[in-house]
């Protein structure tokens, strides 16, 4: 029984993943305001980026991205970023979203149950999903020089859907 | 991670999580021990339903009986629209924490000293709650067993509590106003919990939030607030403008420790982030501790970050102990 168990763990954790689908999740908004991700969601990709405040990798990541989003139509390509921050730094979380530039909207993961559906661990992570709701494109940490990769990602889904 | 569609709108997805370690504790025996830690999630989507478990499994090569297989968790989610029903094991907040907080730290292991044995680091609620997500009204009921992860998997000793609890809020003109009450039980003695706490904008770009909870058991006066009463007082005040950023927070935590631990007040003290040896420097002495903590960024063109942040804790016993942290960072 045990081996049988560790066999099954062995054989998940070296499978890659791909495809998942995204159910229409409810999260807190920074003014308190509960939204839906079909509410946000863009018609043609969706930009989900998590992060938290007290993540070094994040602040690196969050004006590059708030700058990466500037630069397509709302409408079209729509950036939510999740902050997983708990209760104890959620005070920060709204002045520092807006001190990194973000304009686009920042739900509140308090309970992480958004980050444990997706089997997300790391943060920074970037997820990519398209019309379809499915996830396209997992992007975990952040170094200088990503952001030309994102937007290289962003722009050909955008290419292949047209 | 695996992703296996079975048909056109349903999928099973998981994670594993296998560590193997060989270290040692000394002066305990034995000081030396190999051991093998696995954590199995698994998870099933249909549109709106969901269900999900896990599976930790625990070896060790020595002599003690320390080996455990459990089912630690199991969960059946039900979410239409602004309705959402869960039955299993699950995480929930009232308020910012005063008076409950379940979480887990992901993909981290927690190694108990005493057992030696490891586990998920979670402490989650097992029961059920029921959440309504409305654009003016609010409303989440739990009732369930915390977990206490003092112990084991497979402890009996691990959900000896049981709490009920509701928060209804309310959300008018972008003001917040939610109430809280709890029941909290156990060995047969009860004891009745309530909160209330406001957030919202304010003129200028401040926001602030409040949050005040006591216990109505034993003095249900909530404007007393003499050294012999349970209560837990958290407000926090922050403001952005460009590219400047700061928060200021105050906490005043009096005899307000429940059970065995299930809540989890703000700290007041700064998450550090990786480069330091210890994330949280402060665990916070809710029998008695006031404090405050001020934190203010600036944020450069090039996207490097300024912090400047001062937190101060006292705690009067016998004696008045005082915890002071200052941090100045440019990354």
């Amino acid at each position: 029984m045990r081996c049988y168990y560790l066999f099954i763990g062995f054989f998940l954790s070296i499978l890659s993943v791909k495809g998942q689908t995204i159910y229409d999740f409810r999260l807190e908004n920074t003014e308190g305001k509960t939204v839906s991700y079909f509410e946000l969601k863009g018609k043609e990709l969706t930009v989900i980026d998590f992060w938290a405040t007290w993540c070094k990798p994040c602040v690196n990541s969050l004006p590059k991205i708030a700058g990466l989003a500037s630069t397509y139509d709302p409408e079209s390509v729509s950036f939510i970023g999740i902050s997983i921050d708990s209760p104890r730094n959620l005070s920060k979380v709204r002045p520092f979203a807006e001190t990194m530039g973000i304009m686009y909207p920042v739900l509140l993961d308090t309970e992480q149950q958004l980050m444990q559906e997706l089997n997300i661990t790391v943060i920074p992570t970037l997820v990519i999903t398209n019309a379809e709701n499915e996830v396209v494109f997992i992007h975990e940490g952040f170094a200088a020089g990503d952001e030309v990769l994102l937007k290289k990602e962003i722009d050909h889904f955008l290419d292949e859907k047209n | 991670m695996l992703v296996y569609t079975l048909q056109a709108q349903s999928q099973i997805s998981g994670n594993n999580l296998m560590e193997y370690q060989f270290g040692n504790i000394p002066d305990v025996d034995p000081s030396d021990l190999s051991t093998l830690y696995d954590q199995l999630n698994i998870q099933y989507r249909y549109k709106i339903f969901k269900s999900s478990f896990r599976i930790e499994q625990f070896f060790s090569i020595d002599s003690v009986k320390r080996d455990y297989i459990n089912l630690s968790q199991f969960l059946f989610q039900y979410q239409y629209k602004k309705l959402e029903l869960q039955v299993g094991n699950f995480y929930e907040t009232l308020g910012r924490g005063l008076l409950y907080r379940s979480f887990e730290i992901p993909a981290s292991i927690k190694e108990e000293k005493f057992y030696r044995t490891r586990q998920g680091f979670y402490r989650d609620l097992q029961g059920v709650s029921f959440k309504y997500t409305g654009d003016v009204f609010k409303f989440k009921a739990i009732r369930g067993k915390p977990l206490n992860n003092t112990y084991p998997p497979g402890n009996d000793l691990q959900r000896t509590e049981q709490i009920e609890a509701v928060q209804p809020e309310i959300h008018f003109l972008n003001q917040g106003l939610g109430l809280m009450g709890m029941r909290y039980v156990e060995q047969g003695s009860t004891t009745w919990y309530s909160g209330i706490f406001m957030e919202g904008p304010l003129p200028w770009n401040f926001n602030y939030y409040a949050e005040y909870a006591r216990d109505m058991s034993e003095n249900p006066n909530i404007f007393e607030f003499s050294e012999e009463n349970r209560y837990a007082l958290y407000m926090s005040l922050n403001h952005s403008w460009g590219n400047y950023g700061a928060s200021f927070e105050l906490k005043k935590y009096q005899n307000f420790i429940i059970g065995s631990g299930i809540s989890d007040p703000p700290t007041l003290i700064k998450e550090h982030t990786y480069r330091l040896l210890n994330r949280s420097t402060h665990i916070p002495q809710l029998y008695n501790e006031s404090g405050f903590q001020f934190e203010i960024y600036y944020r450069f063109n090039d996207g490097k970050l300024l912090t400047a942040n001062a937190s101060r804790g006292a705690n009067t016993f016998i004696d008045v102990f005082h915890f002071s942290e200052f941090f100045l960072e440019f990354y």
